[in-house]
């Protein structure tokens, strides 16, 4: 939805041709020009879906039609299943593997063998599928950084993996989107992510990703959107104390008071805190630990409520950076192969399942 | 939560819910509000659009109020409460959680690394059940030594061993917070009370005891909440006090139809919620029967010693 | 509080000056100024951890020796695991209120 309002919005700018544009130099105060017309690569996912006069057996047969694709993709076999003999790539501790694409589905609390109650949120991953894979010569990006592009260039050693979730029905999306797909041949997906990977974690098209790619007890980053406050004031937005209610204060309770110094550079500097829009913003959350995962459902438990984000918002994970917590042991590389004879929930030691007898303590 | 049915999303379907006489059955938890809006209505003839026997799966959601979850709809998701529920189910496999309502009176065993012996007994009055899910806690209410203490349980803590309910009844109030400005002889309990076993199929016997307040300092409003388990609360209250809450008062609450909705899971997915679980809750309840029935006729050896 | 004014927390010994079970307050009682720990809270706790319906306090010296010979009203089972934390070997033994005490809740 979003996409096609801004294709719209862009299309209805564009006609309007704007003459006079504001210009101001300097550091932080470039204005920049507004941009009326998508960029090139700009793709629109959305498609208006109209009124078509088929017939209730076409129809059927249309949805027949879906329901064969969907469950050829299903019952498609791993191809890593094929290529378990030609891998002769091992994990390294320097080794960049893929991510998974998780839906946050809710809180609840899990206890460890002390009695301690921790509060766990829960992330499913939805049906994830490697959709390309694009080696390091290849891969230009619309890198908008401080480095200039052919220095970057050069230093590039990671490929892209594109990774999607969440199957969703061809007949909803533009037909460039779902070319994407089809030209690997795979449905289309909802959800698409880039994991920058090292070359020999490649992993070929149409791979499944499960929730046992992470183990019990690794820790992961977390990057997704912060939940939208809309616009909020000073004492939501940035903490700052408020004054206080009563004792001759005078129409000022939740204002940011003063907002600059004196003296020579006598202005409001940029950047200083003000009341304004928060949330909506992409946020990474480092060392998450992984406590208990399901096989079945591949739901994986997470330590903490703090990942950002509302219950059914999508959230992006990958192996830690923290030097720390990061993974000491091979984990599984490039990624997990479904087995059917999984253990239906992993759990991790300090953890106590619910299915395990009440704590006891033994006199010391 | 009130455990009142609510259909489906529609405004016009609402309405007509409200203004059918099968209420009695459903707004068991809310007698009064029954009796102002049956008044009301009793000249409109039912129509027989609803099916006049309603699921008997229905009626755990009084007696196993934790299953259903928190309304709120941003907070919903269906495999995120299934994986809560075996959870549930998973850990009353190995712990009886018996049916307890407020006003029961439970002796909870904890392990606790804190005590000697490492556990602790506590015997008390339930005052407040909250929670949804794992989450679900309750409230313990004793007078000790001339010191009344309460403590907080989580239901599903894997650190207590045993909940047992010595006296089960239920009172005329949801939550028994009164009990703190009452005279402390409501709030004793003999801490070896024996438990008191009522005759199978019995319905739960509600207790109609009007509990006597001390004078004010109070630590809420008594007055202002309606409660119906308190006695002399008009006679510590001033002019003041009787005007003030007139003006506070709140009579189109009743009538609000979106409060009702959104405190309530609707009936589409309780039925889902309690066809999962249905079984297993009632094959837990045939057993812990069975071994009470053992006990009970064991026992009398050490009645009479 | 059988004669004069009822007993009152004047100092908390905490860098947050607010009372936790098991901290150690400057207490006004009687006229005077006596050191104490406090051993029961109205404050609502976590679980398993029992509130009471009046603030307790045991009277205690510099070295953690209670001044009574009897603790009447029950005592939290936390403030053993408290308490021994708090007590070092060459400081004040703030364990020897729980041999006075009658009943643990």
């Amino acid at each position: 939805m979003a996409t096609s309002n801004l294709y719209l919005l862009c299309k209805a700018m564009n006609n309007l041709r704007v003459n006079h544009i504001v210009k101001r130099t300097g550091h932080y105060t470039t204005l920049r020009k507004p941009k009326y017309r998508p960029p090139y690569w700009f793709m629109p996912k959305e498609r208006v879906v109209s009124e078509d006069m088929l017939t209730q057996e076409n129809r059927d047969f249309l949805e027949e039609v879906k329901q064969d694709k969907q469950v050829l993709q299903k019952q498609m076999e791993s191809p890593l299943a094929n290529v378990e003999m030609q891998q002769a790539t091992e994990w390294t501790p320097f080794t960049r593997r893929v991510g998974l694409i998780a839906r946050k589905i809710g809180n609840y609390p899990l206890w460890t063998k002390d009695g301690k109650k921790f509060q766990t949120t829960l992330l499913q991953v939805v049906d994830n599928h490697v959709i390309k894979y694009i080696p390091p010569e290849e891969f230009n990006p619309m890198k908008s950084g401080k480095m200039k592009k052919e220095h970057w260039k050069e230093k590039r050693t990671l490929g892209c993996l594109l990774v999607g979730s969440e199957t969703i029905d061809p007949s909803t999306v533009t037909k460039d989107y779902c070319g994407m797909f089809t030209n690997v041949g795979m449905l289309p997906k909802r959800h698409l992510c880039r994991f920058m990977v090292s070359p020999h974690a490649q992993l070929p098209t149409g791979t499944p990703l499960y929730a046992t790619h992470f183990r019990v007890g690794d820790c992961v980053d977390i990057r997704a959107k912060t939940i939208d406050r809309g616009f909020q004031g000073v004492i939501k937005r940035w903490g700052f104390k408020g004054m206080p209610a009563s004792h001759g204060v005078t129409k000022t309770h939740r204002r940011p008071g003063n907002i600059g110094a004196g003296g020579e550079k006598a202005r409001v500097w940029p950047g200083t805190k003000m009341p304004g829009h928060m949330g909506n913003s992409w946020r990474i959350i480092r060392g998450v630990k992984v406590l208990r995962v399901n096989t079945e459902h591949n739901v994986l438990w997470m330590l903490g409520v703090a990942i950002p984000g509302e219950t059914g918002a999508m959230c992006y994970l990958y192996d830690t950076v923290l030097p720390l917590k990061k993974l000491k042991t091979a984990p599984p590389f490039p990624t997990s192969l479904h087995v059917d004879g999984l253990p239906l929930e992993y759990y991790d030691e300090s953890i106590h399942a619910f299915e395990q007898p009440t704590i006891k303590f033994e006199e010391a | 939560m009130s455990l009142v049915f609510r259909k489906s999303f529609d405004l016009f379907k609402t309405v007509k819910w409200i203004l059918r006489k099968d209420i009695r059955a459903c707004l068991s938890s809310l007698p009064e509000k029954v009796e102002k809006i049956n008044a009301v209505e009793v000249e409109i003839t039912r129509t027989g659009r609803r099916p006049r026997s309603q699921n008997p799966m229905l009626e755990y959601r009084h007696i196993y109020p934790e299953f259903l979850p928190d309304p709120n709809p941003n907070w919903r998701n269906s495999l995120r409460e299934k994986l809560e529920r075996a959870d549930m189910l998973e850990r009353r496999k190995q712990i009886d959680i018996p049916e307890f309502y407020v006003g029961s009176i439970l002796a909870v065993t904890i392990s606790d690394p804190h005590a000697q012996g490492k556990t602790n007994r506590f015997v008390g009055i339930c005052i407040e059940r909250k929670g949804c899910g794992l989450r679900a806690e309750f409230t313990l209410r004793n007078v000790v030594d001339n010191q009344g203490v309460e403590v907080r349980y989580e239901l599903y803590d894997p650190t207590i061993q045993t909940i047992q309910v010595l006296r089960l009844e239920k009172r005329l109030d949801d939550k028994l917070y009164y009990l703190r400005d009452a005279l402390p002889e409501y709030s004793t309990f003999p801490v070896d009370m024996d438990p008191e076993i009522l005759p199978e199929g019995t319905a739960v016997p509600v207790n109609p005891v009007q509990v006597k307040l001390k004078p004010r300092p109070w630590l809420e409003r008594w007055e202002r909440q309606e409660l119906k388990g308190v006695s002399n609360i008009e006679e510590h209250l001033k002019e003041k006090d009787r005007v003030r809450r007139e003006l506070r008062k709140t009579p189109w609450e009743k009538y609000d139809l979106m409060k009702q909705y959104r405190k309530t899971v609707p009936i589409e997915d309780q039925n889902e919620i309690w066809g999962e679980v249905y079984n297993q809750l009632q094959q837990m309840r045939m057993s812990t029967k069975k071994t009470a029935r053992k006990r009970v006729i064991t026992a009398p050896k050490s009645q009479l010693g | 509080m059988a004669e004069g004014k009822p007993p009152k927390i004047i100092c908390v010994y905490n860098k947050r000056r607010v009372g936790l079970i098991g901290d150690r307050v400057l207490v006004a009682i009687k006229g005077q100024k006596k050191k104490g720990i406090l051993v029961g809270l109205k404050q609502t706790q976590k679980s398993k951890v029992p509130k009471f319906d009046s603030n307790n306090v045991v009277l205690i010296d510099d070295n953690g020796t209670p001044l009574g010979t009897r603790i009447h009203v029950p005592i939290p089972t936390i403030l053993r695991t408290i308490l021994k934390e708090r007590t070092h070997s060459k400081g004040a033994d703030y364990t020897k209120l729980l041999g006075i005490a009658t009943r643990f809740v």
